[in-house]
């Protein structure tokens, strides 16, 4: 008899339901996404948190009052802009909260503030410097397939005093009535097998359309360093071919890698434990990070002649 | 109320129902009634047991049953007895339905001598640990150390010893001595050896020290149980018992009461093991044929451990065969092994050696080939075990101990075409050395000293060479770009272990240890070469060195007949650089045996911990690094306590609960978003934080008969608080598990065959997957709005829990003696009911369109498990 009372108070035990407590999710964040730049339209979107499980299309909060600060002196008060496309980039321009004619500058400090309901949202990033590269080397060749490849390498002194960022990329130009030079996606594929390289997005990224390559400083920390780059070609041959490097800041480069790796742990990487993504807006989610960016044009048409 | 708390209850009701139902039964509350001035204690005896159908059992020498009671007046047994007790000098002992009579012990007795020795296997001359060794007339008596030797001071009277073991044959040996003696007993294997234990059985006419947390593994049951690929492993059976819980499936990494791995001090004869993974943890580094006796401690920790928070796990090598050469060789699916021992000189020095190799390399170069980029690639892992032992007299005994173990991986693949080429390898190695010089000396009978020197080294390397070499022009440009990362860990100790059994009550040990450490935390060393010229070479590996001294002083003292405790003080010394931690770590663990079926236990310990692992995936990773406390990293420190009951339901079955508490604080992980892979030092990126875990542990148990197992089901709760992470809240430990069941069966079909079968059930892991969403950026640099855009995941710690995990495995064993060989085939069928088990779960994102041509985002939960159905094999001759 008692053996039959130990088994039934052990199975009265294991027939407790296997569960963890769930808390009410709350799912009502603000959410701040803005890379600036010298180089590029500044937009600040915003929108909200929602549930994993919600299907939602996200949209930006059109009241919400914001304010830019450069080294904690007032900017301007932020307006918002529905989203159009601009004609000096050619680029589809989101909606989203701009400053007119607001122009950052390497060094400086650039916080926003946004209110909303009574909450208020911050979050603040330092313009990195510009790093301006040279191209040399240039050559044209062919692949294992036999396609053509155009391959040349780019030079650039890493700043000796901080640790540096970058994020190198490719975008095409055509001289025709329509396009007259602007930037434009496709055209050719850029590849390098340069060892400095920690993350490679190929397509559809969180920071371009094109192919990116993200790296830090810590193989080349504060000496001058080369980066050979192949790219072929998978259309009409573009007439320019543009080569951008970016200098990011380290909150930049923390969210999109993290960002990467989180999709990587998530989809790959089969025995990694989860990665969160970088945040740094303060009362809320996302991202506010800054860019420098230096570009060359190489005449595509002219070197093949 | 939380399942907690109701668990606490039922175990308070448990308790208290063992309790009310063994009284209502107990020989003690028969009612009596004596009609009888003046009688003497002979004839009271004489009439109480024809009513009560008890039989007492004296010696009329060691007791005057003559001497007359004054009072007579008793209602029952118990008052009787206690009237003995108080006012007669009289104790007892009820053993079943009988009460044995014998004087009380007054500390020591004149006129006492001492019998001390060491108790071994008769037919191998293997020491014997834990056997124990009493009196058949008081029932008091004492247990073998890790050595095999006893103290015992007895009374001039005791002219008996009773040595038993289990799995070997009880003997009773004269003791007519007049001084002290040194006496070595050998005992002779059963021939019946179904009698396996986990909980050391508490025989009913033994008072065994069997303190609270203390599970022996059953080595004899390890061989027999199915696992996976058909390799035992005593760390995997250990997962089976109630406190320890698995972490990932197939990872024999232990989860002790809520504690992380790192937590268990794995000792291999008395020297710590600071890896005891294979192949990132799917197999232990213990070939179970080299060892001897497995003991864990999970709480109520003697004083003479120290350095980890939750566990103890004291593993003893074999010593070698002194009466004849024997040996064995095992052959299964991923690894074959042999191990030999026998007499260097017969009775006075003997050997063991076991080595065992995989041969996983073999079958997956051609896989790996098919399945990536690489031409090459190699795996494999080895281990081997050595030991010697020489015993120059019965007082002076020395051991060598060594064990060797590494696993190697290594692979090459390349690219190349008319202007570039590109080529990369990569080495991974890591393993444990342990080098261990122990002198065992008998002082004098009352005195054993250990004396030990040992060297343990851990280490981890992988190196990784990219070669790139491009042509612009006719100038070839040459890259090399070669990455080495090397970690480590090196003890040096030198110990001096005292037992002193001064009296039959205590029995005491002392001793001290200097450890000194030397911690290689590693960090990514880099070269960078351009056409000959090199660049750049960022990072130099951080050494870090400390020493640590410990001190410990520990009393088994048996208090009276039905009360003993271990009482102990642990003190260490941890110096680093300019900076040194001590701590003074007070232990307890008491047992009261209500009756001779039920007994009390409450155990208590204070444990710090000086280094720690860093780990940063759900496997046991070589690169996962152990780093020692720093002047900026704090050790680590717990309090636990336990409270527990044993009760012998009868001869065969024993059931066992224990609850505990423990609190954990200055625990060590990499910060959010950090890793290994990074070029700053270690201490800049891990946090220090909190954690506590609470629970309780059933273990129902069979251990005699053709059908054997036991039952083993934990309800637990474990968290960790890390200021910097999960933004300060509380989280569930990654293998928190509320519920956590093993049913471990073995049924000896015929005198051969016998068939064994786990099933097990428990809370899935906590993971870290993310309830709510937001949209990525949507800015690119031109081009536009992408149609695919992915949501960022906002993830809290371990915020959800993954399915309860189960299966079933079967083996079924052959077992025959053939001539002077004996053989065992085990077959084994792993996941029988081939459950898919979650190993890791993700959140896969979903794009789908409605009728307006708008594009719409959602994720889904995906589940990926690892073994599904997997059979075994292995055959082993023994000689």
């Amino acid at each position: 008899m008692r053996i039959t009372y130990i088994l039934l108070i052990l199975f009265t035990l294991t027939g407790l339901n296997s569960c963890v407590e769930e808390g009410e999710i709350n799912t009502d964040h603000y959410v701040i996404n803005s890379f600036f730049s010298n180089a590029h339209p500044f937009i600040i979107e915003t929108s909200k948190t929602a549930s994993i499980f919600d299907t939602v299309t996200y949209h930006n909060i059109k009241d919400m009052e914001g304010i830019l600060y450069e080294d904690d002196q007032f900017l301007g008060e932020l307006i918002f802009q529905e989203a159009h496309i601009n004609d000096e980039y050619y680029t589809y321009i989101p909606a989203g909260y701009t400053l007119p004619g607001f122009n950052p500058k390497g060094g400086k400090t650039y916080k926003v503030e946004f209110k909303h309901d009574g909450r208020t949202i911050t979050a603040s990033d330092i313009m990195p410097t510009k790093v301006d590269f040279t191209i040399s080397d240039t050559l044209t060749t062919t692949n294992n397939s036999q396609d053509k490849v155009f391959r040349c390498n780019i030079t650039f002194s890493d700043p000796k005093t901080e640790n540096n960022y970058y994020v190198i990329y490719r975008t095409t130009s055509y001289h025709g009535p329509e396009s007259n030079n602007k930037f434009m996606d496709g055209g050719m594929d850029m590849r390098s097998s340069d060892p400095s390289i920690e993350y490679i997005y190929n397509n559809k990224s969180i920071i371009s359309n094109t192919w990116c390559y993200i790296l830090s400083d810590k193989y080349f920390n504060g000496i001058e360093y080369t980066i050979s780059l192949d790219f072929s070609q998978y259309f009409s041959l573009p007439d320019l071919l543009n080569i951008h490097l970016q200098s990011v800041s380290k909150q930049y480069y923390d969210y999109v890698s993290s960002s990467l790796e989180q999709r990587k742990n998530n989809y790959e990487n089969f025995h990694a434990e989860a990665t969160s993504v970088y945040n740094n807006i303060e009362n809320g989610y996302g991202i506010f990070a800054a860019y420098n960016v230096s570009t060359h044009s190489i005449e595509l048409r002219k070197e093949n002649e | 109320m939380n399942k907690i708390s109701s668990g606490l209850i039922l175990f308070i009701m448990v308790l208290f129902c063992f309790s009310t139902a063994n009284a209502q039964e107990s020989p003690l509350q028969k009612s009596i009634t004596i009609n009888c001035n003046n009688c003497t204690i002979k004839e009271i005896l004489s009439m109480v047991s024809k009513q009560s159908k008890i039989k007492f059992a004296y010696s009329e020498s060691q007791i005057n049953v003559k001497q007359k009671l004054k009072n007579s007046n008793f209602k029952n047994v118990n008052q009787l007895l206690q009237e003995l007790r108080k006012n007669y000098n009289i104790d007892f002992k009820l053993i079943g339905r009988n009460i044995s009579l014998f004087p009380i012990q007054k500390g020591q007795q004149k006129g006492s001598i001492t019998i001390s020795g060491y108790l071994e296997d008769a037919t191998t001359g293997e020491r014997l640990i834990g056997a124990n060794i009493y009196s058949p007339k008081t029932y008091q008596g004492t247990s073998t150390n890790s050595y095999g030797f006893f103290s015992i001071p007895v009374n001039l009277t005791i002219n008996q010893l009773t040595c038993s073991y289990v799995g070997y044959q009880t003997v009773t040996i004269p003791v007519n001595f007049s001084k002290d003696t040194i006496l070595n007993i050998a005992l002779q294997p059963s021939l019946e050896l179904a009698e396996v234990t986990v909980f050391d059985s508490k025989d009913e006419v033994v008072d065994e020290k069997n303190p609270i947390g203390t599970i022996k593994i059953p080595l004899k049951k390890v061989e027999q149980l199915p696992v996976i690929y058909g390799e035992t492993d005593v760390l995997k059976t250990a997962q089976l018992l109630p406190g320890i819980s698995t972490g990932s499936e197939g990872n024999s990494g232990m989860h002790v009461r809520g504690g992380s791995p790192d937590q268990n001090l794995i000792l291999l004869d008395g020297i710590p093991v600071y890896n005891p993974n294979h192949l990132y943890g799917f197999y232990s580094v213990f070939n179970t044929d080299a060892i001897k006796d497995m003991k864990l401690i999970k709480g109520g920790f003697p004083a003479r451990y120290g350095g980890r928070l939750s566990s103890v796990v004291d593993l003893r090598m074999k010593e070698g065969n002194t009466k004849k050469l024997s040996g064995g060789i095992s052959v299964g699916l991923i690894s074959s092994k042999f191990h030999l021992e026998g007499p260097i000189v017969k009775d006075k020095t003997s050997f063991f050696v076991s080595a065992r190799r995989t041969y996983i390399d073999f079958f997956t170069n051609e896989l790996i080939k098919d399945v990536s980029d690489f031409d090459e690639n190699n795996y494999s892992f080895h281990d081997v075990n050595a030991k010697i032992n020489h015993k120059f007299s019965d007082k002076h005994r020395l051991y060598l101990s060594y064990y060797t173990g590494r696993d190697n991986g290594d692979s090459k693949g390349g690219n190349e075409d008319t202007n570039l080429k590109t080529e990369d390898s990569s080495e991974l190695s890591w393993g444990n050395k342990i080098y261990g010089l122990r002198w065992n000396w008998l002082m004098n009978p009352n005195l054993f000293l250990n004396s030990t020197l040992s060297y343990s080294s851990y280490d981890y390397m992988s190196n990784e060479i990219f070669k790139n070499q491009f042509r612009t022009d006719a100038n070839w440009t040459n890259k090399k770009y070669s990455t080495k990362l090397e970690s480590g860990i090196n003890i040096f100790s030198a110990g001096l272990n005292f037992n002193w059994n001064p009296w039959l009550k205590h029995q005491i040990r002392f001793g001290g240890k200097y450890l000194y450490h030397e911690f290689n935390t590693g960090m990514e060393s880099k070269k960078y070469i351009v056409s000959g010229n090199e660049n750049a070479e960022v990072n130099e590996n951080e050494i870090a060195y400390a020493d640590e001294i410990n001190l410990f002083v520990e009393d088994d003292y048996q208090i009276s007949n039905k009360l003993s405790a271990n009482i102990g003080m642990h003190y260490s010394l941890f110096m680093t650089g300019n900076k040194s931690y001590s701590s003074l770590e007070p232990r307890l663990s008491v047992k009261y045996d209500l009756n001779n079926k039920i007994q009390l236990n409450v155990g208590t310990a204070i444990m710090q911990q000086y280094s720690q692992l860093l780990n940063s995936s759900k496997i046991n990773l070589s690169s996962d690094i152990w780093v020692p406390t720093t002047k900026n990293i704090a050790p680590a420190k717990s309090k636990q306590a336990s409270l527990g009951a044993y009760y012998a339901i009868n001869t065969s079955w024993d059931f066992s609960v224990e609850g505990y508490y423990k609190q954990m604080s200055d625990l060590l992980e990499y910060s959010e978003g950090s890793s290994y892979f990074e070029g700053n030092s270690w201490q800049d990126r891990v946090v220090q934080g909190d954690g506590k875990s609470y629970g309780l542990e059933f273990l129902l148990e069979k251990s005699k008969g053709k059908f054997t197992g036991w039952v083993a089901y934990t309800l637990a709760e474990s968290t960790r608080t890390f200021y910097n992470i999960n933004s300060g809240e509380e989280f569930p430990y990654k293998y928190d598990r509320r519920h956590d069941l093993n049913i471990v069966l073995d049924y000896k079909l015929t005198k051969h065959w016998s068939v064994n079968a786990i099933w097990i059930y428990k809370t899935g892991n906590a993971e870290t997957l993310g309830v709510i969403k937001y949209p990525t950026i949507h800015q690119t640099i031109q081009l536009g709005n992408r149609s695919d855009s992915f949501d960022i995941i906002s993830q809290k710690r371990n915020d959800y829990r993954m399915p309860a995990y189960h299966r079933l495995d079967l083996s079924i064993n052959w077992k025959k003696q053939i001539g002077k060989l004996a053989h065992m085939l085990s077959v084994g069928l792993y996941n029988v009911y081939n459950q898919e088990n979650t190993y890791k779960v993700r959140l896969n994102h979903i794009q789908f369109q409605d009728g307006n041509g708008n594009y719409y985002n959602n994720h889904k939960i995906y589940k990926e498990s690892l073994f599904q159905r997997l059979p075994s094999v292995s055959y082993s001759i023994k000689f």
